[in-house]
């Protein structure tokens, strides 16, 4: 910027200032700065990217190298917080313990037992365990279930009980009960 | 400023992505995991582990069954205890049935299931050997009264095309209530029990709106009592007086 552009920049930031009724000394300086910042041209997109292809070779390598690293050690943070999130998250079908919308809850009164499971098609017979968070007997555990029919049965303390009061309907399977739920498209 | 800003964008955009790659790729099992688990750790023949192989890649690649359900079925069947013969016969069923392009997923889960349940490998071999009788004639049993799978058979006259996935769920469903109502002892000379256990399945998934009532209606007018009690009849071991 030259000396005279500078000289002129003043007059018209005081002018604007006695217009403004701001006329003060304080600050002055700043007020000047910022306007000239703001007058700076500025490039626009298409601009940087050619004068990236138009920098000599030294500096976009330099260029290159910067942003490639910064995204690689972004990118790898990033994988491992994905893997960290990945371990922690249930499997599926998702498993939500406590009540939550559009998930079928799965209780059963047993005051008393010591460990309560669920295992059914919904969790390739995999067994979860319910929770009695309140310690008032029942226990529970709300699971999301896709539309269809789902077979289950509860482990207590060990012991397979097949006999759901809330199902649907039951099934014998190998002399034990199975219970069921149908699951509509719009869920219950 | 503006830079500043731009380039908290752009790395939060980079964690963002790195994140849900790594969270994709973790939570889909690869089908060499589930390669690996059958040819290594399930010590198999490598003729009965390679024909299993075989079927499941096949299955996958079909869409007819997910990686997780294979490898869930292979764990289970790891798990137990017994013999290994006994194991790999219960594998080769399975492959067979996929083989056939049959209808598997109630068949592993129901396998799984007594698996967990601790049933005896001779028992559980024997009982999806029938299933998959059962499951093989009611796919004919409907292809006979000309319900087809889209593409299968267009040029006849007064058929039913049905989606794959209907028609596996048709089949699935119709095997598997059968099946419940034979293992509880049902007599399978009782024309109508069979056709009402039969409806019963296909009428409650036609109630949430798995299988269209329309569907449902018009494979209930199709088949009946007779031609099922002919058909589980004819699988060995349900033959009984």
């Amino acid at each position: 910027m030259r000396r005279d552009d500078l000289d002129r920049m003043i007059a018209e930031q005081l002018a604007n200032d006695v217009q403004a009724q701001i006329f003060r000394i304080d600050g002055l300086e700043d007020r000047i700065v910022t306007e000239i910042s703001n007058r700076l041209p500025r490039q626009s997109g298409w601009e940087r990217v050619k004068e990236f292809f138009t920098a000599p070779r030294k500096r976009r390598i330099n260029d290159l190298l910067i942003v490639g690293t910064t995204a690689v050690i972004f990118f790898i943070f990033g994988m491992a917080l994905g893997n960290r999130l990945a371990e922690r998250l249930p499997s599926k079908p998702a498993i939500l313990t406590g009540v939550e919308q559009n998930g079928i809850i799965f209780a059963l009164l047993a005051p008393g037992a010591r460990e309560i499971q669920i295992a059914g098609t919904f969790t390739n017979w995999e067994k979860i365990p319910l929770v009695d968070a309140d310690g008032d007997g029942i226990w529970m555990i709300n699971v999301e279930l896709a539309p269809g029919r789902h077979e289950y049965a509860f482990i207590v303390d060990g012991r397979w009980f097949g006999k759901d009061p809330m199902a649907d309907d039951f099934v014998r399977s190998f002399g034990y009960y199975n219970s069921v739920r149908y699951i509509g498209t719009r869920g219950g | 400023m503006r830079r500043i800003i731009i380039g908290i964008v752009v790395s939060v955009l980079l964690i963002l992505a790195g994140t849900a790659t790594a969270a994709t790729a973790a939570a889909e099992i690869p089908v060499s995991e589930v390669k690996r688990f059958l040819m290594i750790e399930m010590e198999f023949s490598p003729a009965g582990a390679m024909r299993m192989w075989t079927a499941i890649h096949l299955a996958i690649t079909e869409h007819r069954l997910q990686t997780v359900e294979a490898l869930s079925f292979l764990t289970w069947l790891d798990r137990a205890s017994g013999p290994r013969a006994i194991k790999e016969e219960i594998g080769l069923v399975i492959a067979a049935t996929l083989e056939d392009k049959l209808p598997v997923v109630q068949l592993l889960s129901r396998t799984n299931e007594w698996l967990a349940r601790g049933i005896h490998l001779h028992l559980i071999l024997q009982a999806i050997t029938q299933q998959k009788e059962i499951l093989s004639g009611v796919r004919d049993l409907l292809e006979e009264r000309g319900i087809f799978i889209i593409g299968a058979r267009e040029e006849e006259r007064e058929i039913i095309l049905l989606s794959r996935r209907q028609f596996d769920l048709v089949v699935m469903h119709i095997a598997d209530a059968l099946q419940i109502y034979l293992a509880a002892r049902g007599d399978p000379r009782h024309v109508d029990a069979l056709y009402n256990t039969a409806a019963k399945r296909l009428i409650r998934l036609s109630a949430i709106e798995i299988i269209p009532t329309l569907i449902v209606d018009l494979i209930l007018r199709r088949i009946d009592g007779e031609a099922l009690s002919e058909m589980v009849l004819a699988v060995p071991r349900i033959n009984r007086d």
